[in-house]
This record gives C-alpha cells, sequence and structure tokens, in this order.
C-alpha cells in the first residue's frame, strides 16, 4: 500500500509522501470509497481533512480563482486519488487480482462527529481487521495527514 | 493523424474523455506541458459527450487525431463510445488512447476490439503520456494494430489480446 501511495504523490505531484504514525485523534471531512470486487473483495478508502484536501485539489490543479477550490473539485481529486491509489495497490496484488474490478469512487462530505461514530450509511467507522495506514505528503503542512483504509470484504 | 504527419508539422486536436473534470484539467495540463504540438484541445464527461463533440466537430470541418479516453464513466463508458464511434464513423483515423488506473481492467480487452490503439496507467508523468502518444502515432503510420501497454513497457501485443501489465 506504501508504495502504491507513493508512486501517486511522486509521479503526479513530483513530492514523495510517507506513512507516518499517527499521534493524535483523526477527524476526516472527506472520505472516498472504492470497492474491489471479484477474486478479490476489498474495499478501499481515503480519508482527509478539509484543509488538506484543499491542499491537495491545489497541488492537482494549481491555485483556485477564489479563496479555495470548491468542494466539487475538492471531492473529484479525492475520487481520482482513492481510484490511483486503489488501482495500484490492485496492480500489485498480481494475478490473484488482476479479473477483480475497481468500482467508481464514491464521495462523502462528513459532516459531524456523530455521523463519524454511528456511520450513517455513509461514512464507515474503523472496522476491525482492517488496514489502516496515515500519510504525510508535504512537510509544510506540520501534522495534517491523510488516512488509507484498506478492508477486507 | 499518424507520426509522419505530425513530423511534417502538423499538430493535433485532442478530445479528452473523462468523467473527472479534475483528471480532465490534469491531463490537458500534462498534454500542453508535453511539447505536444496541439491545434485545439476539447473535453467530454463521459461518452455521450464525446460523441456529441466529435460530430460538432465534423459539422465545423475538423476531426480529432487524438482521443483519450477513460473506461469507466456513468451515461456511456470508454467501450461504448469507441463502438458508437466506430458505427458512426466519427473521426475514424483519429489515435484512441484509454486512460485507466486499472491496467489488468478486462474491459481494455473489449476496447482495443473496438479501435483502442493503447493505454496508459494512471498515475503517469508528462514525458511518459508524451511517449506514448508519440509511439502510438508512430504505429498508426506503420500501419500496426498492435495495443501498446502503458507507460513504459516496451511490450506490444496484437490486437485482442490481454493488455501486457508492468
Amino acid at each position: 500500500m506504501d508504495v502504491a501511495v507513493a508512486d501517486v504523490f511522486e509521479t503526479m505531484l513530483a513530492r514523495p509522501c510517507a506513512a507516518i504514525q499517527e499521534t493524535s485523534a483523526f477527524s476526516p471531512a472527506f472520505s472516498a470509497r472504492i470497492t474491489i470486487s471479484g477474486s478479490v473483495r476489498a474495499r478501499c478508502m481515503v480519508e482527509f481533512p478539509l484543509s488538506l484536501a484543499e491542499k491537495l485539489t491545489a497541488a492537482f490543479l494549481g491555485p483556485s480563482d477564489g479563496p479555495a477550490w470548491d468542494e466539487v473539485m475538492v471531492a473529484d481529486t479525492l475520487g481520482e486519488l482513492c481510484n490511483m491509489i486503489a488501482g495500484g495497490f490492485k496492480k500489485r496484488l498480481g494475478e490473484p487480482a488482476s479479473s477483480s474490478e475497481l468500482s467508481v469512487p464514491a464521495i462523502s462530505r462528513i459532516e459531524s462527529q456523530a455521523q463519524q461514530r454511528n456511520g450513517s450509511g455513509i461514512y464507515a467507522g474503523p472496522e476491525a481487521d482492517e488496514l489502516r495506514r496515515a500519510y504525510a505528503f508535504d512537510s509544510d503542512f506540520d501534522d495534517e495527514r491523510f488516512l488509507v483504509r484498506l478492508v477486507e470484504l | 493523424m499518424d507520426l509522419r504527419e505530425y513530423s511534417r508539422g502538423e499538430s493535433m486536436n485532442v478530445l479528452i474523455v473523462d468523467d473527472s473534470s479534475v483528471m480532465r484539467r490534469v491531463i490537458e495540463g500534462v498534454l500542453r506541458g508535453a511539447g505536444l504540438k496541439l491545434t485545439e484541445v476539447l473535453q467530454a464527461g463521459n461518452g455521450k459527450e464525446a460523441l456529441a463533440v466529435l460530430e460538432k466537430m465534423i459539422a465545423q470541418g475538423k476531426s480529432a487525431d487524438l482521443i483519450l479516453c477513460d473506461i469507466h464513466m456513468p451515461v456511456m463508458d470508454g467501450v461504448g463510445f469507441l463502438s458508437e464511434r466506430k458505427r458512426r464513423a466519427l473521426s475514424p483515423h483519429a489515435a484512441v488512447i484509454m486512460i485507466t488506473a486499472d491496467p489488468s481492467d478486462p474491459l481494455l480487452i473489449e476496447a482495443a476490439a473496438e479501435g483502442g490503439l493503447g493505454y496508459i496507467a494512471k498515475p503517469f508523468t508528462s514525458e511518459q503520456l508524451r511517449t506514448r502518444i508519440l509511439s502510438l502515432l508512430r504505429d498508426t503510420a506503420e500501419g500496426g494494430g498492435a495495443f501498446l501497454a502503458g507507460p513504459a513497457s516496451s511490450v506490444r501485443q496484437t490486437t485482442g489480446g490481454a493488455p501486457s501489465t508492468r
């Protein structure tokens, strides 16, 4: 997973992205997810806090005309990031996964802590047996991090 | 368009087909930064919109020389677009490159059967996209039907075979 994530950032954005230790609570504002179905069945999720999601969008598209990119573009960016990470991960699984398919990305805006806690059918909270990795892609962003979660279905 | 025409100084009309507006912008930026000779770069959000763009171009006496097309899109996906484009003979000589985050996507085989000349896997650099485009233009000039894996592989396979992976 680390290689798949790093590949996206190094290739598309020419910047490093490394796994880091989680040292504080994490409250995502966006969650993008893709389902892998077939011989391998899993769900890949990418979760970002708002400010980091906006910065990622600017990294892909350049500065916005206004104060920040709108949430439609931010959500689209995260969907594409999740798509590339899931695709890179699937590619590296090799033959057992080659016949599996990726879904189109589904992106959720997480409005409240309550929504995070109870899942509300949209945002999936922490799950047992999930692979959960935190990443940082720009040292200028201090403690800002995003999560990649992989759950076997 | 083939490599001979491009080498003689012809520039390309390009159509980018992807349901992600972010990816369309990124690809256009990569194209413009890759040093390719471009006349016009048009965009469409799905296969149906792309067909409408091609029809409009034809009405204006133009055609697409290069089409970069996502596979999975709402309304009409990449394979459906290629099939309908072929049926209606819209820009039939355009070089078509599929764009995918999943090099083992089974739909790449169907895309090859419907006229896709190759694919490029996301993520890709500007240089990788440029190399892919020029190699396909060369293949078009040589009358080839090879469905090329991308972005950096030199392996070639005949049309209809499974796309190779890195």
